[in-house]
């Protein structure tokens, strides 16, 4: 056999098993992040977690950016890898959905970044932000006799739907922004809005 | 001695008897219909007397005004109480009281819902020694604002009272104790101020009043409500000051949406929601006294069980002022050795009264289950058609507290020369036999009324449970009339029942 040829062929073996090692690493290093996500819900138009994670500087400046003030800076004690990062408080307030984006804007590494047209297909108008779910033990209107507190609090047209007196939300249409969550009378609240990284999330609704 | 007011007269009996015997017949081969919503007019949209009366809501003064006078009235029952006679019918504190307030109330709520809730002197003084503001909101409010237990959340406690009131009524007797009466007045006042210094809003009045949660559960047969003039612009609405108020108004104090209502029952008629709507969308309706028990109602468990609670406690009323019940208690206090005041077989006579309803209801309420092939769980079932407990308590309290009203207030005006009752004597013979003769309305009058409302209870009892029963059905289907029957027999027992006591001549009440 020529000199050659084996160490071509042990060179494609080193590469490949670099490949393969470092393919697995990112594999891990992704499951690793997105499992973590799940404790959290990150601002609109956010990157995946992993790659949110490498861009996100923690300057705060979507932090500051948020009119409503429901952004806010992840605490140390979740670990130096995430400490400084944004998330948004869905269980208080609710995402505004603003027109213009103040936090995407202001985000200079562009961690948040409004997708922009590719070709024919327009961007999306909405970004998934979390995934809203009414709990009917707990609902008002559910249990009667009625309530209807969250009837306009929300944003997106079709996403909030009623049966009769019965509110519904249709999964396809929601953006998980929490407004309904926030309008919510009942204690503990009857709308339960939790990350698209959730276990149940991952076999249904992301892509 | 005691004197006896004489009861309806037989031929009423057997009319009543054979409407209700029609009406059931008509039901058995009737399929339940469905349910349509009736029309309800506004008050701001009726012509020429609209207007003013809607801004007579809309302004804090003249229930305020309203406020003062209960209050005022209600201290005097309370000195009167405390340092006046002991003699009842001379004290203005038991005659107001018992005479007049328990025996009228439930009038109020048959024309005006849960009107008495928003002049009630005893959340007024609460609110006026906690908040310290006349109506405007307080900030801060001066309480501690914990949320109520989770567990309280319900009406049981507000039944427990009930029946406490009941027992403390008509068994230890303080209907004839100024004294007492002026205590029991007392305790609600630091009751209500007590839970209105510790809980949020007004836990009081939504959890564990016993008159709010009797007079709720009674309005959801009233003719009036208050409802959004314009649901679209509730629906629209997203600052909600009907429940959150705004910075003069208090917010509601029962935590009620107002968009969307459609039960009386927690409604309290404080008119805060006209107040503090930006867009006073918010107007009393007129509306069919029947909607809400066709239609709008959806009872719980606890509000289930506290219309039967009615119904058994009502009857229980009645029976108490049969001139046989003293013999009853009697027989009943050798049996188990009480004496005294027999207040062993009083309770055990009240248990008993709670527990037979309450078994009968249930027995014939699983026929009925059973008989319709309802998927249903038993539970729902038992609490949908525990309605058909309402209109029967309702007519009954009706019919027997006319009998009270009629003959009982012709000397009302007496006790306020001497609220107090100073030197005043008790009632001599002459007097009394007097005051037996006297009455309101003309006595034949007073039997016509007692008939029709008996007639329009069962009527729309048996109503209830065919409308009722249809709603239930997985696909709403109707429901054949025969499957129904154990329902209508509850309604043709109770009726029954609650005219044969009207019958009996029934002890007077100075």
């Amino acid at each position: 056999m020529p000199d050659s040829d084996f160490s071509n062929a042990r060179r494609a073996f080193f590469r490949r098993a670099a490949h393969k090692t470092g393919e697995a690493i990112v594999r891990q290093a992704d499951a690793h992040a997105a499992g973590r996500a799940a404790h959290w819900i990150r601002p609109p138009w956010a990157l995946d977690e992993l790659e949110f994670l490498l861009a996100c500087t923690r300057c705060g400046a979507c932090v500051e950016a948020c009119p409503h003030g429901v952004i806010f800076a992840l605490p140390a004690r979740l670990g130096a890898q995430v400490a400084g990062t944004p998330a948004l408080d869905l269980l208080h307030h609710g995402c505004h959905l603003c027109e213009d984006w103040p936090c995407a804007e202001s985000c200079e590494p562009a961690a948040l970044a409004r997708p922009v047209s590719e070709g024919a297909a327009p961007p999306p108008r909405l970004p998934r932000l979390a995934r809203a779910a009414i709990d009917t033990t707990a609902c008002l209107a559910w249990q009667g006799p009625e309530c209807g507190a969250c009837a306009a609090s929300c944003p997106v047209e079709g996403a909030l739907c009623w049966d009769g007196e019965k509110p519904r939300i249709d999964m396809d249409r929601c953006c998980g922004c929490g407004l309904c969550r926030e309008a919510c009378i009942v204690d503990p609240r009857a709308v339960r809005v939790g990350s698209l990284y959730r276990r149940e999330a991952a076999a249904g609704e992301r892509e | 001695m005691t004197m006896t007011h004489p009861g309806l007269p037989a031929s009423w009996g057997w009319l009543i008897l054979a409407f209700m015997g029609l009406v059931s017949l008509w039901g058995l081969f009737r399929p339940s219909p469905a349910t349509a919503a009736t029309p309800a007019l506004s008050l701001p949209r009726l012509p020429l007397l609209g207007r003013p009366l809607h801004r007579l809501t809309t302004s804090p003064w003249p229930l305020l005004t309203l406020k003062l006078a209960m209050v005022l009235l209600f201290l005097t029952i309370i000195a009167a109480g405390l340092f006046g006679t002991p003699i009842p019918e001379r004290n203005i504190a038991t005659v107001l009281t018992w005479n007049l307030w328990w025996a009228g109330l439930v009038f109020s709520v048959f024309f005006l819902g849960t009107a008495w809730c928003a002049i009630c002197p005893w959340d007024t003084l609460a609110q006026w020694l906690v908040r310290r503001r006349l109506w405007r909101r307080a900030e801060p409010d001066n309480s501690l604002n914990l949320r109520v237990p989770r567990r309280l959340r319900t009406i049981w406690p507000a039944l427990l009272m009930f029946i406490a009131l009941t027992w403390l009524e008509l068994g230890l007797g303080i209907t004839v104790s100024p004294y007492a009466t002026a205590l029991i007045a007392l305790l609600m006042v630091v009751l209500a101020t007590v839970s209105l210094a510790i809980f949020e809003r007004k836990a009081f009045c939504r959890y564990f009043c016993p008159v709010g949660r009797t007079v709720g559960c009674y309005s959801q047969l009233a003719p009036v409500e208050l409802r959004p003039i314009d649901a679209d612009v509730c629906a629209r609405c997203k600052t909600l000051d009907c429940y959150h108020g705004n910075e003069t108004v208090e917010p509601c104090p029962t935590w009620l949406v107002m968009g969307r209502l459609t039960q009386n029952s927690y409604c309290t008629s404080c008119g805060n929601c006209t107040r503090s709507c930006p867009h006073t969308n918010i107007a009393w309706r007129l509306r069919t006294p029947s909607e809400e028990a066709l239609r709008g109602g959806r009872p719980h468990w606890d509000e289930a069980w506290f219309m039967i609670g009615l119904l058994a406690l009502t009857g229980f009323h009645g029976i108490t002022m049969m001139p046989f019940w003293e013999d009853w208690m009697s027989g009943l206090a050798r049996l188990i050795g009480d004496s005294g005041r027999l207040l062993a077989s009083f309770t055990l006579g009240l248990a008993a009264c709670l527990a037979l309803v309450a078994a009968v209801y249930t027995l014939l309420a699983r026929l009925t289950h059973r008989l319709m092939g309802s998927e249903l769980p038993f539970r729902r079932f038992f609490s949908a058609q525990a309605f058909v407990a309402l209109p029967l308590a309702f007519a009954y309290h009706l019919a027997h507290n006319l009998n009270h009203l009629v003959r009982e207030t012709t000397r009302l005006g007496d006790v306020f020369m001497n609220p107090l009752g100073i030197d005043a004597q008790p009632l001599s013979m002459m007097e009394k036999h007097m005051r037996h003769m006297e009455m309101l309305i003309p006595q034949d009058t007073l039997f016509a009324i007692q008939a029709a409302l008996m007639m329009f209870g069962f009527w729309l009892a048996v109503q209830i449970t065919r409308h009722r029963s249809r709603r239930l059905m997985p696909d709403g289907a109707p429901v054949a009339g025969w499957r129904l029957a154990p329902l209508f027999a509850f309604a043709v027992l109770m009726t029954g029942f609650h005219l044969w006591l009207l019958m009996q001549p029934m002890v007077m009440r100075m």
